[in-house]
């Protein structure tokens, strides 16, 4: 079913602004001539930031392709049942499903690019959930997507996978009313073997100890790049019912999920990097309150206070770390080819101090690389590719 | 994961030409003036350097930067953090592009771009490319300013909602293109002169009567300060020290009068002078003062006896046991050095100082001032065997013969019979040059000869050949020597003695097959010549 409508005339970034000197705040759903950026909601934050201007200081850091715009839609719009309504991207252009998660974003983003329409399927339950499974004709309206998944290397892939920056997942956890603190203890630490029991089994797991405290696991929705990274990272168990696989539709990184009954504690994975940067204050919103970070086998993801929280090297640089990516189609960036798009290639070039991929040699507050650390992202650990 | 090598993020583009440092391009104005510092209608509040975008330190002036590269705006060309401040009153903060002289009429603006909420600014964005709102100036937009080329102002502006407060702005010329082809080039502000201060302060220095003592200062400043020395009796007059205008100032040939004398170096910009602390010349006599009359630590010198090779000089208990130089006079001599006795006696030989009244005088090795600590005068008597001087006057006068003759010994040499093409040869015979004048020059010897004749039958000149030897036995005088071609014989100022120098000469007379038969006849002629 294809909706049309119209998108809402305002003021808006890219928009010439009548009357001089209206500060045009920033938007999450920005209507724009620019370039549109969808998906994975693990790097949503800091993209969003560099899209609309961030304040570092006294400096300002904001992306833009030779003039025009970076438009980066979130993963879920909040008040939206279900998280997913339905988006208009480019000005005149179809109203169609946000595309949320790494795969649902590489999906919009292979169907605007080749003009095939992009297919939900029923079994997308995210979508599914909300009536929104069918097929869209997007050609156009999507420019790049953010991933915090890796694909397949091809050397003659179609898409370019530029390193956004290093991301590490752990598991947050929090604790309901009557839990010892030994059990809070056990859960701190938890070893790459005990989270992969814990995700197999058919039900909630005790704490040894001889307490009756039990481990909740909860995992985010479908097509949540930090839930497969996750799984993979704690050895792909198959999934026993007590983490609840298939009926969930939670959100990435929120903390408000974990809702522990008496003797129970909840985990569930939570990208570090949205962890210290909700804690530092540079997002919307901040969930952390009352949830910690575990440390799996032992390793901390985090160092510092807040506002400086910043990522652990060790850790990000281990089994639990990833590399995100801004996804993005190779010709619209080779200038050689026809499709080479050369305001699309200054907002993505590694190069350039204020592109969304820069993570060069500078300490000022001015780059992109500045305000990624403060989103708790650290230097990427995995060149770039091409992949299909 | 295992970490991978990071490359260049696998990026397969160039996507951006990054700062490409071409000479600036003679079509358009030079943008190396930067705008002028006020609040005035063409000018900036605060003076904004162009960054480099990893560093935050200025771009060097005169290089190319692209049009889409990103590049920032600070006001400090040191520190990369300095902020501009914001005026009071300002609500929002804007990077802009203008045409020069409309910096301060937000309607002139061609594009811009809101920054947000006003406040300090560092390391400001203002890369051209990136003004994405179009403004309503004229053309219409950043874009339309890249097609058009030429001069133009780039900067940051506060404003209030309806009046720009503050602008902090530079003038860049733009190589006209695309957003992708365009480049400009861009001004940067005149350093500000700084005043020189004194890094290094000269030392006092000293030197030897008669040797070269150096004093050297160093001072800091832009731009480079230049030097003059000054020197002063007594610290408190100074005068210019001719020609000293560098860093170093080297007294020659120092004299004890000048010990003492002060010496200060002025380093001046165009922002202000510094002075040094002054550095005394201390200047070592190589004797010390001959004591006379009642001068300090005099002694009395035992006089010694005809012939006495020594004599004992009490220097007093206080010098026991020490090495002491010893100094002599009426003529300053050195008579080395030493050693007292347990009492203070120091033993002196005189053996080399001639009859006559002496003062003796004691310094202390290593004591540079050499100050006498003590002295005394005696008497040396002559006595046999002191060396004696008595001078006699010797007189020799030269004399010459002046002769001065040629003589060629032979009045003529015949070859006899020569058959056509066939050469015979013949000697000149003995020629004798003398040469034993008052006043001696040097001379040469040419020889010359016609050509041959029988009547009207010629034999050319060329059929003969002279060369020039030494008569047999004749040993020349070291300046006299065969010459060569038609030189036979050259000498320099040398007298030959009357008996002369003897030469000969080879002669070889080729007939010609074209000769008639017959006897001819030439004359040769030798000539002596004076130089």
């Amino acid at each position: 079913m294809k909706l049309k409508k119209l998108a809402a005339a305002g003021a808006v970034l890219g928009v010439a602004v009548a009357g001089f000197g209206a500060a045009a705040p920033a938007s999450a759903d920005p209507v724009t001539d620019g370039y549109v950026i969808v998906g994975s909601d693990t790097l949503q934050d800091a993209v969003g930031a560099l899209a609309n201007g961030f304040k570092n200081g006294s400096s300002t850091v904001r992306t833009l392709g030779l003039g025009k715009v970076v438009a980066s839609w979130d993963a879920f719009a909040p008040g939206v049942a279900g998280g997913i309504g339905t988006i208009q991207t480019k000005a005149v252009g179809p109203v169609y499903p946000r595309p949320s998660g790494s795969g649902n974003g590489k999906a919009a983003l292979i169907a605007s690019y080749t003009g095939n329409p992009w297919v939900i399927p029923t079994t997308n339950s995210l979508y599914n959930n909300v009536g929104l499974a069918g097929s869209y004709q997007i050609s156009g309206q999507v420019d790049a997507s953010r991933s915090s998944s890796e694909a397949s290397v091809n050397t003659n892939g179609a898409y370019q996978y530029l390193p956004f920056g290093q991301d590490a997942v752990s598991y947050a956890f929090k604790a309901g009313a009557n839990v010892d603190s030994a059990s809070l203890s056990y859960v701190q630490s938890l070893t790459t073997a005990q989270l992969n029991a814990i995700y197999a089994s058919s039900t909630n797991t005790t704490i040894p100890g001889g307490n009756s405290d039990v481990i909740v696991p909860r995992l985010p929705q479908n097509g949540s790049g930090t839930r497969s990274f996750w799984l993979t990272a704690i050895g792909s168990p198959t999934l026993g019912a007590a983490a609840n696989g298939s009926a969930t539709t939670l959100p990435e990184n929120n903390g408000t999920v974990l809702a522990p009954a008496s003797d129970e504690i909840w985990i569930i994975p939570f990208s570090v990097a949205s962890y210290i940067a909700q804690a530092n204050g540079v997002t919307a919103s901040n969930t952390t309150s009352g949830i910690s970070l575990g440390s799996p086998n032992g390793v901390t993801p985090i160092s510092g206070t807040a506002p400086n929280l910043a990522g652990v090297n060790t850790f990000y640089n281990g089994s639990y770390g990833r590399t995100t990516y801004i996804v993005v189609p190779w010709a619209r960036i080779t200038p050689s080819e026809s499709a080479y798009d050369a305001g699309l290639a200054a907002a993505l070039n590694p190069s350039s101090t204020s592109s969304l991929t820069y993570w060069g040699s500078s300490s000022l507050p001015s780059t992109s690389k500045a305000v990624k650390i403060k989103f708790g992202f650290q230097e990427p650990a995995n060149p770039g590719y091409r992949a299909n | 994961m295992n970490k991978k090598t990071l490359g260049a993020a696998g990026l397969a583009t160039a996507a951006l030409t990054l700062l490409a440092l071409a000479a600036p391009t003679a079509a358009f104005a030079d943008s190396s003036v930067p705008p002028a510092v006020g609040s005035g209608a063409t000018q900036t509040d605060q003076a904004l350097y162009v960054l480099d975008p990893e560093e935050g330190f200025p771009l060097t002036q005169g290089s190319s930067i692209a049009w889409g590269l990103q590049v920032l705006g600070g006001p400090s060309p040191t520190d990369p953090l300095a902020e501009f401040s914001a005026p009071a009153g300002a609500q929002q903060w804007y990077t802009f592009i203008s045409p020069r002289g409309s910096e301060r009429n937000y309607n002139a603006w061609n594009g811009y771009l809101y920054q947000g909420a006003s406040g300090v600014v560092s390391l400001a964005a203002i890369s051209p490319a990136n003004l994405a709102t179009t403004g309503t100036g004229s053309p219409a937009g950043a874009a339309a300013v890249a097609a058009q080329g030429g001069d133009w102002s780039l900067g940051v502006a506060w404003t209030n909602g309806s009046n720009v407060l503050k602008v902090a702005y530079t003038y860049i010329t733009i190589t006209a293109g695309t957003p992708s082809t365009a480049t400009y080039t861009f001004a940067q502000p005149a350093a500000a002169a700084t005043a020189p201060a004194i890094t290094t302060q000269p030392a006092n220095a000293s030197a030897a009567a008669g040797a070269t003592a150096t004093f050297t200062a160093a001072a800091s400043g832009s731009p480079a300060p230049t030097v003059q020395w000054q020197s002063s009796s007594d610290g408190t007059t100074w005068t210019d020290v001719n020609g000293a205008t560098s860093a170093t100032l080297t007294v020659a040939g120092a004299t004890v009068a000048q010990s003492g004398t002060k010496y200060h170096a002025v380093f001046t910009n165009s922002a202000g002078s510094a002075t040094t602390d002054a550095a005394t010349l201390t200047v070592n006599a190589l004797f010390p003062t001959q004591p006379t009359g009642s001068d300090a630590h005099k002694v009395t010198i035992a006089a010694p006896v005809a012939g006495d090779a020594t004599i004992t000089v009490p220097a007093g208990v206080a010098n026991a046991n020490k090495t002491l130089q010893v100094w002599a006079w009426s003529d300053p001599t050195n008579l080395g050095q030493q050693v007292a006795d347990a009492d203070g006696d120091v033993v002196v030989d005189i053996t080399s100082l001639p009859a006559g009244e002496h003062t003796v005088a004691f310094t202390e090795p290593g004591d540079a001032t050499l100050t006498v600590v003590a002295w005394g005068t005696f008497e040396k008597l002559s006595a046999s065997g002191d060396p004696l001087t008595d001078d006699v006057d010797l007189k020799a006068t030269v004399t010459a013969s002046d002769l001065w003759s040629l003589n060629a010994e032979e009045t003529q040499v015949d070859f006899g019979n020569v058959t056509r093409g066939a050469t015979k040869t013949a000697s000149l015979g003995k020629v004798t040059v003398v040469d034993d004048r008052n006043v001696l020059k040097g001379w040469d010897l040419g020889v010359g000869w016609t050509k041959f004749t029988k009547g009207a039958d010629e034999i050319p000149a060329s059929a003969l050949t002279v060369a020039g030897k030494l008569y047999t036995g004749y040993t020349p005088v070291a300046g006299i020597e065969v010459g060569t071609g038609t030189n036979l014989a050259k000498s320099t100022a040398v007298s030959t003695s009357p008996a002369g120098a003897l030469f000969d000469a080879d002669l070889a007379f080729t007939a010609p097959v074209t000769a008639q038969a017959g006897e001819y006849h030439s004359t040769l002629t030798l000539t002596l010549t004076s130089r």
